[in-house]
């Protein structure tokens, strides 16, 4: 309720790669954050983009979700 | 714990920037305990002000869990239960239509076979949406109803009221919609509490918590920390925009009654990884505690059929073992990236 809940890890599903139990939200303006409950971790990006619906829909300003996918492996990067 | 964090590169990020594909963004990764930050790009362009630690962004749809999570300390509290049918506190929703067809003609309608409660609202069943993701007649009806999504001059009682006149796009429970439910939401909390959303989420969360730079309006004193509105023009080149879908962007007007639980907060990294610790633990943070565990275990368990998410135009309703509430809202921005 109020938050997606990952129930099956899917690594090619950006909303998706966290362990099972991980919880998120997206937003418009190319938010994005979750918590893993599995490793204690949290991530965040933040940003402003302000793209509608019938520019998305031509392809226009999806650069930051490719930049969110950046940072989910950059992220993983620090794990020690 | 006594692990270290390998330090983070901005090279990944920095990318973006420089292919002009991203104004700026702020990144937080926690992990052991500890926090590092990347920031690429400015805030300001034009300025020539970068992205900072401290920048302080508008999280739009992040407002979501926020709402939610104050809405569910109600529930502790005892003064709502998610099976209260929302007509009890706002009997402007007594009695709804439903659409016949979500992009059908408004006057095709019949009536809802129940009371939409609570819990239809927190899990995106309530049969609300945005106007935006329609093509039918729905959408100018929510346009010229409810404002923008994010900062509108309707105030709250007329917003309710207007939107309990709309007809719903499906029956109550029936299907996910994401939309306006969680701003409904928003508004039933403050009548519940009697006063505004704004008040009621610093007094019980950002205030708890220490957020101190989140909120529905940045104080004056603090707007030279805002991140100035970017997007693109029709040949994809990166301008500041003012409005965007006619809601305004970075210059709420002030004394704006209008607050959006769904959309309407800005915040910073630091801020929203306080309120993102509530889900890694039994519902406090540091002390503070927002929630009872058994709250935040039922929050983050799945309520959601695992299949059968339309996507916002009403296509593509494979079945997915995903996400709750939004298998949706994945597949949707997953559609935008494309694959890789």
């Amino acid at each position: 309720m109020g938050v997606s809940v990952v129930l099956e890890t899917n690594r090619n599903d950006l909303m998706r790669r966290g362990g099972v139990g991980t919880v998120g939200w997206p937003g418009a303006y190319g938010g994005w954050w979750q918590a893993d409950p599995n490793d204690g971790s949290v991530l965040i990006f933040l940003a402003h983009n302000m793209v509608d619906l019938p520019q998305m829909s031509k392809g226009i300003g999806l650069g930051v979700w490719a930049a969110i996918e950046a940072f989910q492996t950059l992220a993983a990067s620090s794990q020690s | 714990m006594t692990e270290t964090n390998t330090p983070l590169t901005t090279e990944p990020l920095q990318k973006f920037v420089d292919s002009w594909e991203l104004a700026g963004a702020a990144t937080l990764v926690y992990r052991n305990g500890a926090a590092q930050t990347v920031c690429v790009g400015w805030r300001d362009i034009e300025g020539n002000l970068l992205v900072e630690r401290d920048t302080i962004f508008r999280i739009a749809s992040m407002t979501k869990p926020i709402t939610s999570v104050a809405a569910l300390m109600l529930v502790d509290e005892g003064r709502i239960a998610l099976s209260d049918p929302i007509a009890r506190y706002a009997p402007e929703f007594s009695r709804m239509r439903v659409l016949r067809s979500p992009d059908g003609p408004l006057e095709e309608t019949e009536p809802a076979e129940r009371l939409l409660t609570f819990e239809d609202l927190l899990t995106h069943r309530a049969g609300l949406t945005y106007g935006d993701f329609h093509r039918g007649p729905i959408a100018q009806a929510y346009r010229d109803a409810l404002g923008g999504d994010i900062d509108s001059h309707v105030a709250p009682d007329d917003w309710i009221a207007r939107l309990a006149q709309l007809p719903l796009i499906g029956q109550p429970g029936a299907m996910m919609s994401y939309g306006s439910a969680t701003d409904l939401l928003g508004f039933l909390i403050a009548r519940i509490e009697g006063e505004p959303l704004g008040a009621v989420l610093k007094r019980r969360i950002f205030d708890p918590l220490g957020m101190k730079d989140t909120g529905f309006l940045v104080p004056r004193d603090q707007r030279h920390r805002r991140s100035a509105a970017y997007g693109f023009d029709d040949q994809e080149r990166l301008i500041r925009r003012t409005t965007l879908s006619g809601g305004v962007l970075e210059e709420r007007p002030e004394g704006m009654a209008y607050e959006s639980g769904g959309a309407g907060l800005w915040s910073t990294v630091d801020d929203y990884l306080r309120f993102a610790r509530v889900f890694l633990g039994d519902g406090s943070v540091d002390g503070a505690r927002l929630l009872l565990p058994a709250t935040l275990a039922r929050m983050m368990t799945n309520h959601s059929p695992i299949s059968s998410a339309p996507m916002p135009d009403g296509s593509g309703t494979s079945p997915s073992r995903s996400v709750e509430v939004s298998a949706w809202v994945s597949r949707w921005c997953w559609r935008r990236i494309g694959t890789t």
